[in-house]
């Protein structure tokens, strides 16, 4: 009992962390930075049992940890905090009290945690469950009217989305009976595997990941979820959620989806292709910052989509420098987001960003870094993500997808050089805000990483190879 | 020590970039520490290649100074540095210029922080470019000069053309994709990182050969003013105005002819390399073509840049031919070439400023204002059209005659091209230095100041050095 507390550990910290915020604010301290500072110490702790308890759990019947769990833990940690560090910036400048955001956020943590580490269906349901209510009380911070049209349209669509799953994994039930461990499951099926029944059911599991991802044609309500809630949520869907939910797919890949290899290759084919063709189109046919990322972003996925249908290791650990990469670059931008402000509002249209080059030189070559790390150009993270894809598609020989992605990838870029023209051609239109000097330090800390990761300084792409390839064993 | 030469020729710059960047902004002593911090680099930097250039084996064909960086192991890939005298040439002579260049702007309001801290990191950048021994460095190279381009464009075209930067851009970045594709194609063919001398071993059949080569080709395209591939260099050369700016979008084209040189000659299979013909005639077309333009156009710049084009396509000419002895004298030539246009762009710029200042409208009769500008605009121009005091001369001469004794058609249509190029550049000298079109009042102080005439006058003795020992300055 005593050892099962201490391995759960990682997760109590972070409730403590909830009761810590909920006490404060019941002490009518509703100083955000404070919220903040709490919420980072939690997050550190938490961090320092998932280290040393990284291969223990409390539970073995329905949770399992590994190198791999740690690894997606210690990303997720590591977004968090940065996320933490700025999301007080928002608060402060919108007058805003309490501390609602971060318990959300670490209520998503414990949860994200439990989800990663699942190794049982039930719970990967009752997780997923929670998420959507975690993010529909998030998408609820918008201080305007309660409840916001898009958390409600966000409600109504998860519950079909999870009443699928629920189907899905009732229908395995009756046929294949009671059988909740993803091993035992993998095992089932690769005896039975081209059963179209257990086909359809392992799809109705895997379409909620999808969904939550915003890869089409699950795309429904990403584009508002990133480009319409607060910028600190904001940030939350476009990095926490992706890194939690790649996480688990790659877990569900290789139980549920390996046996049926042969047959979903061509599906996760035409999700990536939909999602690059879509992606790249909506990302130019937008103006609003948050939503042209959000689109690149399902062009991105996509991308990860196509790696992950090769169903190699090396494919998938391309896959994880791909999308540790793109978020690292996108996480460089939203760090500039934060710090692009007039008269106290928060802006996200591409024509607020007209002559920011001349005002905000520092925030403006950092946003260009993240882009240009987006878009691949070396020596910036993005282009070791791009070299692992071409290496890969060129590997497996599928030229025609690589003319795909590489074409629609132009249209995408596009987008983003319509960012940068904006920022050093137009002229000036607003008197842009104080820089805030934490958030400043935070995107130097950012680009810095975006800048030096591709050199693999410290071997750290063989230390993540060596974290990620424990899923295979 | 020796091991880390060749990288710490490309990470001083680089220090250099980081150094302006960390300095604050104090209208005060920032412009004074950001020029302080830039001509250093520059003059140290070139001491370093002077000192690499005097351990290499000047006799010796190839790459001779290795270094080896391990970077992946999954993929197992190592980097390699390396440089032979081509290159190195190429280094001294760029690393020069902006030595030269960081002179001229001293005292002048052309010292951002923006401007130093990219011009650092492109001659960072362009080092690593001719420094890159293996395939892969060599595209990181020459796809991370697109940062501080693109960052110098933004920053300083003319921003009447919006829509420049992001063709720009595009242009940039469909090269370097097209390379990054052929260079992986490469690497798994061989199954390694390979270097750049062996890129034409790979032994590829069929399509995917076609496709490697033509991806390489077009690669290196994108970055000359190669009909039809050239209107975004010219739009953007003719909409800057800053000399610095103007001197780095010019080598643009130099990392073209430079990826040819260490692509094409050797190494090309032969299938491809019987197309070269059909190249040749479209690059002698746009010689023709942009010479004629610059005989119609006014712009003393203009002219300056239709110059480098014209060049630049005679030497990638030269790089077609079916021999290999030329390479050597393109190396040579390039190094007088690149010193002589950053020179002229520094004095043309000077001019420009000085009719802005004196509000006249028309270049007719300035240079009677100014005598040492008019010294060294005639000499350098004289130089630059093939005044025999260069190494230019020489090596142009063997590289046309060598056009001529390859075919006689093409021969004549390049030396009709640089016939009309001198024209318009000497037509435009004449009307600049003309007394009659000059006013009858005395206008004193507009003449370029004493230390940028010292260093035109310096540059002139390297060059004229050279003329009879190509590599005087290697003990």
């Amino acid at each position: 009992m005593l050892q099962d507390m201490l391995y759960s550990l990682p997760e109590i910290s972070l409730i403590f962390g909830i009761i810590n915020l909920v006490i404060l604010h019941i002490f009518s301290n509703e100083n955000p930075k404070v919220f903040a500072k709490v919420t980072r110490l939690w997050i550190i702790v938490s961090v320092f049992f998932s280290i040393m308890f990284y291969d223990k759990t409390f539970n073995n019947t329905y949770f399992e940890s590994s190198s791999y769990t740690l690894l997606f833990k210690l990303l997720i940690a590591f977004f968090s905090y940065i996320m933490v560090i700025l999301s007080p910036s928002w608060f402060v400048t919108e007058n805003k009290t309490g501390c609602k955001y971060l318990i959300l956020i670490l209520s998503s943590l414990v949860i994200n945690n439990l989800l990663i580490s699942s190794s049982d269906i039930i719970v990967y349901i009752c997780c997923y469950a929670m998420t959507i209510y975690i993010n529909y009380r998030l998408l609820d911070i918008s201080y305007d009217k309660y409840p916001s049209e898009i958390s409600r349209k966000y409600l109504a669509i998860s519950s079909i989305i999870l009443l699928l799953m629920v189907s899905g994994f009732a229908y395995f039930i009756i046929n294949g009976g009671f059988l909740t461990n993803f091993n035992q499951i993998k095992e089932f099926l690769m005896s039975s595997k081209s059963d179209i029944k257990y086909y359809i059911a392992v799809s109705l599991i895997i379409i909620p990941v999808f969904y939550t991802l915003g890869l089409a044609p699950f795309h429904s309500l990403i584009e508002d979820k990133i480009g319409k809630s607060i910028l600190p949520v904001s940030h939350y869907f476009s990095i926490i959620l992706p890194i939690t939910f790649w996480g688990v797919l790659l877990k569900l890949k290789q139980t549920l989806l390996l046996p049926f290899e042969e047959s979903i290759s061509s599906v996760l084919i035409f999700i990536a292709v939909f999602s690059i063709l879509l992606g790249a189109i909506g990302a130019n046919a937008r103006i609003n910052l948050y939503r042209i990322f959000a689109y690149g972003s399902m062009y991105h996925f996509g991308v990860c989509v196509l790696m992950l249908s090769f169903f190699t290791h090396q494919a998938d650990f391309g896959l994880i420098i791909y999308l540790l990469m793109y978020l690292l670059a996108l996480n460089g931008a939203y760090t500039v987001f934060y710090n692009l402000k007039s008269r106290g509002e928060f802006l996200s249209a591409i024509t607020s960003l007209s002559g920011l080059a001349k005002t905000r030189p520092f925030t403006t070559r950092a946003l260009l870094i993240s882009i240009f790390s987006i878009i691949g150009i070396p020596p910036f993270a993005g282009f070791l993500a791009k070299f692992y894809l071409l290496n890969e598609l060129i590997l497996h020989k599928k030229y025609i997808l690589l003319a795909i992605t590489l074409l629609f990838f132009l249209v995408l870029a596009k987008s983003y050089l319509e960012i940068i023209k904006t920022a050093y051609f137009e002229q000036k239109m607003k008197n842009y805000d104080t820089e805030n000097k934490i958030i400043l330090l935070t995107t130097l800390a950012s680009i810095t990483l975006i800048a030096i990761i591709s050199f693999n300084p410290f071997g750290i792409i063989e230390k993540i190879k060596d974290m990620f390839y424990v899923i295979y064993s | 020590m020796s091991s880390y030469l060749l990288l710490l020729i490309i990470l001083i710059p680089l220090t250099g970039a980081f150094f302006t960047l960390s300095t604050k902004n104090d209208k005060n002593y920032s412009s004074g520490n950001i020029y302080n911090v830039s001509i250093w680099t520059m003059l140290l930097n070139t001491f370093l290649i002077l000192y690499v250039f005097s351990l290499i084996d000047t006799s010796k064909q190839g790459i001779d100074i290795v270094e080896k960086y391990s970077w992946l192991s999954s993929p197992k890939i190592d980097l390699l540095l390396g440089v032979d005298v081509f290159s190195m040439l190429l280094l001294l002579s760029i690393n020069l210029s902006f030595f030269i260049a960081e002179i001229f702007i001293y005292r002048k309001s052309e010292r951002s922080k923006t401007l130093i801290a990219s011009e650092l990191l492109f001659v960072s950048l362009i080092n690593g470019y001719f420094i890159a021994a293996d395939i892969i460095s060599f595209y990181i190279f020459f796809a991370a000069v697109s940062i501080p381009l693109i960052i110098l464009i933004s920053t300083y075209a003319n921003i009447s053309k919006k829509n420049i930067l992001v063709r720009f851009s595009l242009y940039s970045i469909i090269g370097a994709l097209l390379l990054m594709v052929a260079t992986i194609m490469i690497f798994i063919h061989k199954e390694n990182n390979i270097p750049l001398n062996m890129a034409g071993n790979v032994n590829m059949v069929g399509a995917l050969e076609y496709f490697v080569w033509l991806s390489i080709f077009f690669a290196f395209i994108s970055r000359l003013p190669v009909w039809p591939f050239h209107y975004w260099i010219s739009a953007i050369s003719s909409s800057i105005k800053n000399p610095l700016v103007f001197l780095v979008s010019n080598l643009i084209p130099l990392m073209g002819l430079y990826g040819f040189i260490r692509f094409w000659p050797n190494t090309v299979p032969k299938t491809i390399a019987v197309y070269a013909p059909v190249f040749e005639i479209i690059c002698v077309i746009t010689m023709i073509f942009i010479a004629l333009i610059s005989l119609s156009n006014k712009d003393m710049r203009y002219k300056l840049f239709a110059y480098t084009t014209v060049y630049y396509l005679l030497y990638l000419i030269g790089v077609f031919m079916p021999t290999n002895t030329l390479k050597q004298n393109i190396g040579y030539s390039l190094f007088s070439y690149i010193i002589i246009v950053t020179i002229l762009s520094f004095i043309i710029s000077h001019i420009e400023e000085q009719k802005k200042k004196l509000d006249i409208y028309s270049s007719s009769g300035i240079l009677c204002y100014m005598p040492k500008a008019s010294k060294c605009i005639s000499l350098f121009i004289l130089a630059s059209i093939g005044l025999p005091i260069t190494p230019l001369f020489w090596n142009n001469f063997i590289i046309i005659s060598e056009i001529f004794n390859y075919n006689l058609m093409l021969g004549i249509f390049v030396m009709l091209s640089i016939m009309i190029i001198g024209i318009s550049f000497l037509e435009e000298l004449y009307k600049q230095k003309d007394k009659t079109y000059a006013t009858s009042s005395l206008i004193q102080g507009v003449d370029m100041p004493n230390h940028q005439f010292v260093i035109c006058l310096i540059c002139m003795t390297i060059l004229c050095l050279s003329f009879f020992k190509p590599l005087w300055f290697v003990f």
